[in-house]
């Protein structure tokens, strides 16, 4: 028995010093981290009455209506720039309406996924965690024990029920991440996604000076950046701000979902999406604008920072971002010169002339450790899909630190003066936490749209989406092989298409040798996996 | 007296090397060392069974060897040149200002040389102050190396002469005078006697720094590297953190983490024994 225990204590600590020691972390400015939305409010909300009832009861001071007998404390881990503790308001609210006392484990955004990687390797798990665990990781960790099966607690869920197992379009969705053992780990975000967040923008005011019409296809979105080059020779006019990701959002307008495992919707099945003509359009089409001098040289190490000096200096007028980029870049520059012209408006998708859809439901890889606190940690997943854990955990407590306007548009007043947006909010009363906003509130800033937002929001609705994927879905035997597969693929298809790009002699004769030896190098083993 | 430092060797030291067994494990954590199944020397035949092996091999090796052959003897070179200053202000001014840059963050001594050797830079406007074209530098594999290595030695020149410092402090002065005497130069003074008189640091120095020629830490190539340089910058530590920490493969990633140990211990034994035979210094 000594023994056991002793192996319990010390196995999971050696392991995780030796992958620690094997692979230390670097300030992680190459992790992958979700991109938390954040809004303006300058328009009032639409007023969208939520979707379902608050089925749990209402809390008195005196504690009745708890979700709890008695107060019970337990761990929630997720990732922000902030630093939080169990006294920050948004836990004492939580305290004060469900019985629960989270103990928060932060971890900052940016090295998030590596921390929780490095967690799970110890195998002691928070009892809440609002991480970025993939589907496949989900599911076989669950499959061992480590998380609990939702499907388990629907007694105890009333409002996830309401909201998404009894909803038949949610429900289906859903389902398609249950296990072949009948269980579902996951706990999705219900419908967090405007028509758009991401799409190209550009600078409406030098447009109109220079006479350039707004592009509605690649070849005016070409010409149009010629143009932009002729009248500023020095510019590079077509602009990114995160790298690599940024020049990825492109291939879905050029019709590929994903550049390594794509779902060919026609065939049905799966395909090398980096491998397809589509793939090919692509980097021939970047490569031109690369070659005559009309993108950033530097793309690859852009950041946000370059992003804005450039855009500021008039360095560059196009690139694909972040819709709230429109009012934050037209604000910034009004601060250096209250006169300025400066507009940066959206504008609409090259290539196949669709933007990509968003999901109505987000599968950001939150989860529940399977342990002694599971039903309390699900009755307060459950609060936060509730209408009274929505408002308060994405618009507050009304009379407390909102008060509703005339035009229905939430009003801080200790950040009076202040834009209100969700980073705002979070870093003031801990609401927004990323992961853990499971059924934001329509009437949240977040949904506020600026005129301009709302415009995209409405070009977008006008033109329709093209599809994304569909959920990759693995045999529990093949994961490690998948992940090591794809991770051979990412890099192989990074250092392809960052050549091409760059490279004016790349041409036919690379795009075939690369096809070739990515399919047999990658392709058919994982197409294998995918296409059963 | 011996037992707390026995049992800190026993439980820091020797006790983590039992996780080793997950190189030859699917591990998960969730079923712990032990209950995780057996998988023979699976994730060893998968690495060498990968076609980036050898490139990750090859590069890893010439970063080392590049580390060892231009860095170690420069640090050594500044400080006996530094141990040669002979105004004392001077001398500790010079010391400062080295050891500075150790005190700042990898990340920002990074983005320091990012910026310096940016298309936009401070380099790039010299070259074009004298006529020259913008060299995309960040961007180009053939000079990866040269600002890895140039950054290396800007952030760790002052701080790794310390060393070499403190065992000069330590040399007889009587032995300086006695060669002064005689009329020696400088140049003869430091052949002769600061050089021998270090030479153990030195040897012991060239040991830990030859063990490490395989085993480098990833965190400056993962802040360096993007997708025009990841083919000559790409060193079989930062895959292990792609595949063992990102992808979470952590049995792989171990195993190939363990290979790499090995790959050190033997570079370390066989340069111990030259250093015996050509020195009479090493380290055991």
């Amino acid at each position: 028995m000594r023994n056991k225990n002793l192996a319990k204590v010390i196995a999971p600590a050696l392991a995780a010093s030796l992958v620690l020691g094997a692979c230390s972390s670097a300030d992680s400015s190459t992790a992958p981290a979700k991109e938390s939305p954040a809004a303006e409010s300058a328009e009032s909300a639409a007023e969208e009455s939520a979707e379902t009832e608050n089925i749990s009861e209402a809390a008195d001071e005196e504690g009745n209506g708890w979700l709890v007998e008695e107060e019970t404390t337990i761990t929630m881990s997720f990732g922000s720039n902030y630093e939080f503790d169990e006294n920050t308001w948004i836990f004492q609210k939580i305290k004060e309406r469900t019985g629960i006392q989270v103990e928060p484990i932060v971890y900052p955004s940016e090295s998030k996924d590596e921390k929780a990687s490095a967690v799970i390797a110890s195998g002691a798990l928070p009892d809440i965690m609002f991480w970025s665990l993939s589907e496949t990781e989900i599911n076989e960790y669950g499959e061992q024990g480590a998380f609990a099966n939702v499907l388990d607690y629907v007694d105890v869920m009333p409002n996830f029920k309401a909201l998404i197992l009894d909803d038949a379009d949610m429900n289906e969705i859903y389902q398609t991440y249950t296990t072949e053992s009948g269980k579902n780990y996951q706990i999705p975000i219900y419908r967090l996604n405007r028509d758009i967040n991401h799409g190209n923008l550009y600078r409406a005011d030098v447009f109109e000076e220079l006479g350039i019409a707004p592009w509605t296809d690649t070849e005016g979105f070409y010409n149009a950046l010629v143009a932009l080059k002729e009248a500023y020779p020095d510019s590079y006019p077509l602009a990114t701000s995160n790298g690599k990701k940024s020049l990825e959002r492109w291939m879905s307008e050029f019709g590929i979902n994903n550049a390594d495992v794509a779902y060919d919707y026609d065939k049905q099945e799966w395909y090398i999406g980096c491998t397809s003509n589509a793939f090919k359009e692509y980097l021939d089409f970047f490569q031109k604008l690369y070659t005559e001098g009309l993108m950033d040289p530097e793309f690859l190490d852009s950041t946000v920072d370059t992003y804005n000096e450039a855009f500021l200096n008039n360095e560059a007028f196009v690139c694909n971002e972040w819709i709230g980029r429109m009012s934050a870049l037209d604000n910034a520059a009004k601060e250096n010169d209250a006169n300025t012209t400066f507009s940066l408006e959206f504008g609409y998708p090259i290539g196949t002339g669709h933007y990509e859809e968003l999901p109505q439901l987000e599968f950001w890889g939150n989860a529940v450790a399977n342990n002694e606190n599971t039903e309390v940690s699900m009755k307060l997943i459950d609060w936060l899909y509730s209408d009274e854990g929505s408002e308060i955990m994405t618009i507050g407590v009304e009379g407390e630190n909102f008060e509703w306007d005339e035009s229905g548009t939430a009003v801080y007043p200790e950040l009076e003066g202040s834009t209100i947006n969700i980073g705002l909010l979070e870093e003031k009363y801990g609401m927004w936490i990323e992961g853990a906003y499971l059924h934001p509130d329509r009437r949240s800033c977040y949904f506020a749209f600026t005129e301009k937002e709302q415009a995209a929001q409405d070009l977008v609705k006008e033109l329709g989406n093209s599809k994304d994927n569909p959920k990759v879905d693995v045999a529990a035997e093949d994961t490690a092989d998948y992940n090591l597969l794809i991770t051979g693929l990412t890099d192989e298809l990074s250092v392809f298409r960052a050549n091409y790009i760059t490279n004016a002699s790349y041409g036919d004769a690379q795009w075939e040798e690369f096809v070739n030896k990515v399919t047999a190098e990658y392709g058919e083993k994982l197409l294998s996996m995918l296409n059963k | 007296m011996l037992v707390p430092g026995l049992l800190f060797y026993l439980i820091f030291r020797y006790g983590p090397m039992f996780g080793l067994a997950i190189a030859f494990k699917d591990y998960s954590p969730f079923l712990g060392v032990l209950k995780s199944p057996w998988a023979g020397l699976k994730h060893f035949e998968k690495f060498f069974s990968n076609a980036d092996v050898w490139r990750l091999t090859f590069n890893t090796l010439r970063l080392g060897v590049l580390q060892l052959v231009i860095e170690f003897p420069l640090t050594i070179a500044f400080a006996v040149i530094l141990n040669e200053v002979q105004n004392m202000r001077c001398k500790k001014a010079y010391q400062t200002i080295s050891y500075l840059p150790s005190f700042l963050s990898l990340v920002i001594i990074c983005s320091i040389f990012k910026d310096l050797f940016s298309v936009d830079g401070v380099i790039n406007q010299m070259i074009v102050q004298l006529g020259g074209n913008v060299i995309h530098f960040n961007g180009d594999p053939k000079f990866y190396l040269f600002i890895y290595i140039l950054s290396d030695l800007w952030g760790g020149l002052g701080s790794g002469a310390i060393v070499y410092l403190a065992a000069l402090s330590g040399v007889d002065q009587n032995l300086y005078e006695a060669a002064k005497l005689d009329g020696c130069s400088r140049i003869k003074m430091i052949r002769y006697i600061s050089i021998p008189s270090i030479m153990p640091t030195i040897v012991t120095m060239f040991l830990l720094r030859v063990g490490n020629i395989i085993r480098i830490t990833p965190d400056k190539t993962l802040l360096f590297y993007n997708d025009l340089t990841l083919e000559t910058a790409d060193i079989i530590g930062s895959y292990v953190y792609r595949v063992g920490i990102t992808n979470k493969s952590y049995s792989f990633g171990s195993a190939v983490g363990l290979l790499e140990s090995a790959l050190a211990a033997v570079i370390l034994i066989a340069a111990n024994k030259i250093c015996e035979r050509a020195t009479g210094s090493s380290l055991w």
